[in-house]
């Protein structure tokens, strides 16, 4: 019975917990990131053409829009109603749910909050400064500003930066979300989970440098470590890294790699394990309310005095907009460890009500990996993102 | 044979290669722009018309029938910046004398001058062309770099993202020839 519940509750941090990353962009020929939000790599804050975008594209249609031909004020801040000046861009975001999750014939019915957040960015010619500060009551520790069991403030990223005239460059120094395979939203996924590059919590302080041109992207990040992790033993220092070419402006395909070397593994505790993750992933859309999104990443970890333990961890995802605002997403992922191979299936509904106001629900079955055949896992989430 | 068909001989015989020239199916029409930070923008439109006139080949595109792929965009396009209720084509003019046809089979390539009307301007350009001959029909495809600035068009700029003034216009059809 306690092993089911322990495993109740490291599920419930593998729900699909939802961010803001629409890798499906594609579809609309954005392969890259960088004009609609801030970080060049995707995911997170907006930049105010993101935020029109997300009423000119990603929003279900709203009659009074249409026949005003132009977007509403009210995707800026705070619904429109505070207006800033050119310099200053601020958000809030709020993802907060509920989970369900059934395994062993016990049923686990929790609230989740997700993030709330308040994010900045201040501009000045090429500098520019990120900053997040946030709340959690439970989870994103290694995020967390303050060391409580519960009840902490996070700060995810924040960072300096400055872009070359035509911000195909930018240098960055701070804590980033890594740079590696596909900013994908559903950050409790495999890929992102196993790499340990999803975008809850697992930004590393760093040095990086990202590019992005008309046909190619990418990001390097010389990492220093996590330093919202205590002791110094735990951090991580390597570097991670993509590089993604639109080969079409629907279809895009790259690859990533990633190495860190810590004196004792934050999740194993084994002493100077060096942790490798090298992969591929692609964007495609087909058709024009279809898109396909695709990664795989091979694991290798060594401890000093250990046998190196090989794996990979796999994910293959489509995602229908049925008509606009509205999309159906399929979700196929696997994940080999030494532990054994576990399987995952998801299918969930999005449904985007209006700028920056996003519904989901998500269905997923899971098999853990194991070396003994593990009970299968039914959850249920559903979850509201708001951005203001 | 009347003297009005003598004179149309002698007429059809004096035109240069392109004389006589029937576009097959549609064609495709693109503009591609960028922007910073990776922005690409392309335009598409299968409107093309070609005519004769004057010793020269004219190849017209309805700008109203250009989309970008984003209705609020193409609203911005024609409206604000390609105002196409006063300029309602795009139109470049090709003298005959500088277009080759390559031999049953072949394929040739070329940079032609040509004077492209867009926006109300009337400015020289060049033009990279292929052509590949192949059974009954030609295979056209060529390449037009314009500069929005130089024909008196506004540079788009929305939310924070300006576009660059430079575009290029490519253009591809099948045709047959008389």
């Amino acid at each position: 019975m306690r092993q089911i519940l322990l495993l109740l509750v490291v599920l419930g941090g593998l729900a699909p917990l939802g961010a803001e990353a629409y890798p499906w962009m594609i579809r609309h020929g954005y392969s890259s990131c960088a004009t609609c939000h801030v970080d060049p790599s995707g995911g997170g804050m907006l930049t105010p053409y993101g935020r029109a975008q997300s009423e000119v594209l990603v929003a279900a249609p709203n009659g009074k829009r249409v026949e005003a031909g132009e977007v509403s004020p009210s995707t800026g801040f705070f619904f429109g109603g505070l207006s800033m000046p050119e310099w200053l861009n601020l958000a809030m975001s709020f993802r907060g749910g509920a989970l369900i999750n059934h395994a062993g014939g016990t049923t686990a019915v929790r609230p989740v909050q997700m993030a709330s957040d308040l994010r900045a960015q201040v501009s000045h010619g090429p500098l520019q400064a990120v900053g997040t500060l946030g709340f959690a009551i439970k989870r994103a520790r290694s995020a967390a500003l303050t060391s409580r069991e519960e009840n902490n403030l996070v700060a995810r990223e924040y960072w300096v930066g400055f872009s070359s005239p035509e911000k195909s460059l930018l240098v960055r120094a701070g804590r980033m979300n890594l740079p590696f395979g596909l900013r994908n939203p559903e950050h409790t996924s495999w890929v992102r989970q196993a790499t340990r590059t999803d975008t809850n919590d697992q930004q590393q302080h760093g040095l990086a440098l990202a590019y992005t041109g008309e046909r190619l992207r990418g990001e390097v990040m010389a990492i220093a470590g996590n330093f919202q992790i205590h002791p110094d033993m735990y951090r991580e220092r390597g570097y991670s890294g993509f590089l993604e070419w639109a080969a079409a402006p629907q279809a895009t395909v790259g690859l990533s790699s990633l190495v860190t070397w810590a004196r004792y593994d934050m999740v194993s505790g084994e002493p100077s394990t060096v942790r490798q993750a090298h992969g591929l992933f692609g964007r495609w859309a087909p058709t024009g309310p279809l898109a396909l999104l695709a990664e795989v990443d091979v694991l290798t970890q060594h401890s000093r005095g250990g046998p190196t333990a090989l794996g990979y961890a796999g994910m293959l995802q489509a995602d229908l907009e049925v008509t606009r605002g509205v999309h159906l997403i399929t979700t196929g992922e696997v994940l080999e460890r030494k532990e054994g191979r576990g399987l995952g299936a998801g299918l969930g509904a999005a449904f985007f009500l209006a700028p920056q106001l996003e519904v989901r629900v998500d269905g997923i079955v899971r098999r853990m990996p194991a070396a003994q055949a593990a009970p299968l896992v039914y959850s249920l989430l559903t979850q509201l993102h708001v951005s203001l | 044979m009347t003297l009005k068909q003598a004179c149309a001989m002698v007429v059809l015989m004096a035109l240069p290669a392109w004389a006589g020239v029937e576009k097959l199916g549609e064609a495709s029409v693109r503009f591609t722009g960028s922007g910073p930070a990776g922005f690409r923008l392309e335009g598409k439109t299968q409107v093309l018309s070609i005519r004769e006139e004057d010793g020269a080949v004219a190849f017209t595109v309805p700008l109203d029938t250009l989309e970008t792929g984003i209705s609020l965009r193409d609203r911005h396009m024609r409206e604000k910046y390609l105002e196409v209720g006063k300029y309602p084509e795009a139109t470049l003019v090709v003298p005959w004398s500088a277009l080759r046809l390559p031999a049953p089979g072949q394929s040739l390539s070329q940079k032609v001058s040509g004077m492209m009307t867009l926006h109300g301007q009337r400015r020289p350009v060049q033009i990279s062309y292929e052509l590949k001959h192949s059974g009954d029909h030609y295979e056209a495809s060529g390449k037009v770099p314009l500069n929005m600035k130089e024909f008196g068009i506004q540079v788009p700029s929305y939310m924070g993202l300006t576009v660059k003034p430079d575009i290029e216009a490519i253009v591809s059809f099948h045709f047959k020839k008389d």
